[in-house]
C-alpha cells in the first residue's frame, strides 16, 4: 500500500478509538436512532452543522443534549419563538452603570453545540444572525467581533407539521446546513427499549467521554483522509447529474428547477471522509458518498412544481440521480 | 407488382381479336359503297328486249358519271375513278303511259339495275357472311319480277330479302343476298337477271346485273383462345410470383443456420479476460484493477444483478446476502471486489503474483460462470 495512505489509515484507527466509546454513552440515553447518532458525528467530525426535521417527539433535542454531555462540551439551547431578538441570540452591549463604559454580554451562541430549537419558529433577522454566525463562525456585537470557539456545532430542529405561524428557512440559509436528516419512528423494537429505559424513576445519564480537543484532533485526521480521483469525479458527477440530468440519460429535467450547488461537492467530499473515518478507513470508498449523499442533497435540489404535482419530492430525485450514476 | 399485372392485362385484352359487329376502328363507319354503279338510258344499245340479245356496254371511257339522263354511261368506283361499267341496263323502247308513281303518260320509261357487296374486301374471309345486294330502279308502268338468285361459285347462298321503296317519282327495289364463302381464293357471283313488263304494251323485257368475282381471304385467326391462354397464362404467372414472394419471405424468416451460435455476454467477458493480462504485461495494475471491477459488475449483471453497474460494493455485498444467499461464488466475488477497491480507491500496489493471482481467481470464476451446472437431483428416501 502506498506509504502515505498507511500512514493515514494507522491515524485513523487511532483516532477513531473514541467512536465507539461516544456512541456506546450515547446509546445508554438514546434508544436506536443509529442513523441520526452518526450523523451527528458526522457533522461534528466534519465541522458541518446538521438540520433535523422530524415529528415531536423523537428524541432529536435528547441526543443532541446527550451528543454534547458525552463531549463534555458547552452546550446550549436556544428555543426560537417569534419574538425572539437577534439579541437574545448572539448578545448585546450592556451599560454598566458602576465603571460607565458599555460591556458586551454574549448571547448563547457562544457554546461548543448549540441546538436552535425549532429554528423556523423565529423571524427571518434571527434566523439571518444565527446563519451568519454559522458561516463566519464569528460574532460582532457592537463594535468588536468575536471568534466561535472551535469545536462550533449548531443543530437546528424543525417541526414539518404545524407550519402556521413559521418563516420556513430560504433555499440560501438552508443550503449553509452540510446535512439535513429526516429523523423516522422508531422500530417496534427500539420502541419497547424506550419504554423500558425511561419508564423507570432514574432516567439514565452519559457521561463525558470525549474532550473537544479529541474532536479536533479527529478533524485534523478527517480531513487528511485519502480521497481518490476517482471518488471526485464520481461526486462531480452526482452533483452534475442535479443540474444537467439529460446528460446522465435522466429523465429529470422538468423536475429540477436548481441543482446542487459546489458547496455540495465540498460536503459530499468532507461528509465521505467522515463517514469512513468512522468506519475506521484512511481512504474513501464509493459507498461513503452514497450513504451521506442523501443527507447532503435533500435541501440542496430544488424540485419544480411540476414535481410537485407528480408528488415526487427531492428525495426522490436524489435517489434517481444515485441510482443512475454509474459508480467508479 | 401491381402495375406489372395491369401491363399484362391490358396486352392480354389488346390481343383479343374483334368480334364480328364489334365497333372497334374508324373504317366500320364507313357507309356502304356500291363498288360500280352503272347508268344506261333506257332505249340505248345496253337495253335488250326478249327479242333482242343482251348486249354488254363497254364503253365510258371519257372517266364521267352521269345520270339517267346522262347519254353516255360509266362505272364509278369507290375511289371516285371510272372504270368501265359490267352492267346492262335494257329500256323499253316505246313511251310508257302514266304510271303509278305520277309520272306523265308518255314519258320514256327507264330501268336501270346497280349491284354491289356491301361489306369491305377484307370482310370477306371464309366463316364470314357477307351481302350482295342488286337494287332496281325504274320509272314508269312496269312490273318487274324479282331477281332470281345469280349462280354462285365458291359460294353458298343463305338467304334473300327483297324490299321497294319509291324515291323521288322512281321505284326501286332492293334484293340482299347473304353468301357465304365455301372455299378461299377466288369466288365468283354470276349473273342476276330481272325481267320486266310494260304494262301498257304488255311487252316483256329482261336486264341483268353483270357478275362479279371477288377473292376470299383465309379465315380470320381467332385469338379469343390465345387470349384466353394468355389469360390463364397470366394468372399462372401472378399466381407464381406472389407464391414465390412469399416462399422468398418464409426464407427470409428462416432462422440462420446453426453454424454460429449468438455468442453470450459470459462469453464476451471470456474475451475481455485475455485483454487484462496484457495490462498486467504493460505492468499497469491500476488499469488492470478498474477494469476487472468493471467485468465483475457485467458478470453480476448477466447472472442476475442488473443494476450492478451503479451499485458499489457495499451494495453487491447486501444484495447477494439478501436476495442470493446460497450463490456459490459469492465469496470469491467480493473478494475480488474488495481487491479491486484496495487497489483502485485505498492507493494499494499490489505485487505482480497479487494481479497473477486475482487474474487467475477471475478466469476460473468465468470458467465457472460458463459451465453449465449439473442438476442437484434430490436424495430419495429408502
Amino acid at each position: 500500500m502506498n506509504p502515505e495512505i498507511a500512514a493515514i489509515n494507522e491515524r485513523v484507527k487511532e483516532e477513531s478509538c473514541f467512536v465507539e466509546t461516544l456512541t456506546q454513552e450515547i446509546s445508554k440515553v438514546i434508544v436506536g436512532q443509529r442513523y441520526m447518532v452518526d450523523r451527528l458525528l458526522i457533522g461534528l467530525l466534519a465541522d458541518g452543522h446538521i438540520l433535523l426535521e422530524g415529528v415531536p417527539g423523537l428524541a432529536k433535542t435528547l441526543t443532541v443534549n446527550t451528543l454534547a454531555r458525552c463531549l463534555r462540551a458547552q452546550f446550549r439551547r436556544i428555543q426560537f419563538t417569534p419574538d425572539l431578538l437577534p439579541a437574545d441570540l448572539i448578545g448585546t452591549m450592556i451599560f454598566n452603570q458602576k465603571e460607565g463604559v458599555f460591556t458586551p454580554r454574549k448571547g448563547p451562541i457562544f457554546a461548543h453545540i448549540v441546538l436552535a430549537d425549532e429554528v423556523n419558529r423565529a423571524p427571518a433577522k434571527v434566523q439571518s444572525a444565527l446563519l451568519e454566525a454559522m458561516q463566519e463562525r464569528q460574532v460582532t456585537i457592537g463594535d468588536d467581533t468575536y471568534p466561535l470557539e472551535a469545536p462550533f456545532l449548531v443543530m437546528a430542529t424543525q417541526n414539518p407539521i404545524e407550519q402556521e405561524g413559521t418563516y420556513p428557512l430560504p433555499e440560501a440559509q438552508v443550503d449553509r446546513f452540510m446535512l439535513k436528516l429526516k429523523i423516522t419512528y422508531p422500530d417496534k423494537r427500539e420502541e419497547r427499549q424506550i419504554l423500558d429505559l425511561m419508564a423507570g424513576h432514574q432516567p439514565p445519564e452519559a457521561q463525558p467521554v470525549v474532550t473537544p480537543q479529541d474532536i479536533l484532533r479527529a478533524r485534523a485526521t478527517v480531513e487528511s483522509i485519502y480521497i481518490d480521483d476517482k471518488i471526485k469525479d464520481y461526486i462531480v458527477n452526482l452533483v452534475f447529474a442535479s443540474r444537467y440530468p439529460d446528460q446522465y440519460n435522466l429523465n429529470l429535467k422538468d423536475f429540477i428547477e436548481y441543482g446542487a450547488s459546489p458547496r455540495a461537492s465540498i460536503y459530499l467530499a468532507k461528509a465521505a471522509k467522515a463517514h469512513a473515518f468512522l468506519r475506521r478507513r484512511g481512504h474513501v470508498i464509493p459507498d461513503d458518498v452514497k450513504a451521506v449523499g442523501m443527507d447532503v442533497l435533500r435541501h440542496r435540489v430544488i424540485i419544480t412544481y411540476e414535481a410537485e404535482a407528480e408528488e415526487m419530492t427531492a428525495e426522490d430525485v436524489v435517489r434517481k440521480i444515485f441510482d443512475q450514476v454509474e459508480v467508479p | 407488382m401491381k402495375r406489372g399485372c395491369f401491363v399484362w392485362i391490358a396486352l392480354a385484352l389488346m390481343a383479343v381479336p374483334r368480334s364480328e359487329g364489334r365497333v372497334n376502328r374508324f373504317d366500320d363507319f364507313r357507309l356502304p359503297i356500291p363498288d360500280k354503279i352503272s347508268l344506261v338510258p333506257v332505249g340505248s344499245a345496253g337495253a335488250t328486249t326478249p327479242s333482242a340479245p343482251v348486249q354488254r356496254f363497254a364503253g365510258g371511257s371519257d372517266g364521267t358519271t352521269s345520270g339517267l339522263q346522262t347519254p353516255k354511261a360509266g362505272v364509278m368506283t369507290r375511289a371516285g375513278a371510272v372504270e368501265p361499267a359490267l352492267e346492262t341496263i335494257a329500256a323499253p323502247s316505246t313511251p310508257a303511259p302514266a304510271s303509278a308513281t305520277g309520272e306523265p303518260p308518255g314519258a320514256p320509261a327507264t330501268v336501270s339495275v346497280e349491284r354491289r357487296l356491301n361489306e369491305a374486301p377484307e370482310q370477306r374471309r371464309m366463316g364470314a357472311t357477307f351481302t350482295y345486294i342488286v337494287t332496281v330502279r325504274w320509272q314508269g308502268d312496269l312490273d318487274v319480277s324479282a331477281p332470281a338468285s345469280p349462280e354462285l361459285s365458291g359460294l353458298e347462298w343463305i338467304n334473300s330479302q327483297t324490299r321497294d321503296r319509291i324515291e323521288g317519282g322512281r321505284v326501286s327495289r332492293e334484293c340482299v343476298f347473304t353468301l357465304r364463302p365455301v372455299a378461299e381464293g377466288p369466288a365468283s357471283i354470276g349473273v342476276t337477271r330481272l325481267y320486266y313488263t310494260d304494262r301498257a304494251t304488255k311487252q316483256q323485257s329482261s336486264i341483268e346485273a353483270p357478275g362479279m368475282q371477288i377473292d376470299v381471304l383465309p379465315a380470320p385467326r381467332d385469338y379469343r383462345p390465345l387470349a384466353r391462354n394468355a389469360g390463364l397464362a397470366l394468372l399462372g404467372i401472378v399466381l407464381a410470383a406472389g407464391t414465390a414472394l412469399v416462399v422468398l419471405r418464409l426464407v427470409r424468416r428462416a432462422p440462420e443456420p446453426p453454424a454460429e451460435a449468438p455468442r453470450s455476454p459470459l462469453d464476451d467477458l471470456a474475451a475481455a479476460s485475455d485483454g487484462l493480462g496484457v495490462l498486467l504485461v504493460q505492468g499497469e495494475a491500476r488499469e488492470f484493477f478498474s477494469r476487472l471491477a468493471r467485468l465483475i459488475r457485467e458478470l453480476l449483471e448477466a447472472t442476475g444483478q442488473p443494476e450492478a453497474a451503479r451499485q458499489t460494493t457495499g451494495q453487491i455485498r447486501e444484495r447477494l446476502a439478501a436476495v442470493e444467499p446460497a450463490r456459490a461464488d459469492a465469496a470469491r466475488i467480493l473478494e475480488l471486489l474488495e481487491a479491486c477497491d484496495a487497489v483502485r480507491f485505498a492507493g494499494h500496489v499490489p505485487s505482480r503474483e497479487e494481479c497473477e493471482s486475482v487474474l487467475r481467481d477471475w478466469k476460473a470464476l468465468i470458467h465457472e460462470a460458463r459451465t453449465p451446472q449439473p442438476q442437484q437431483t434430490q436424495p430419495t428416501q429408502a
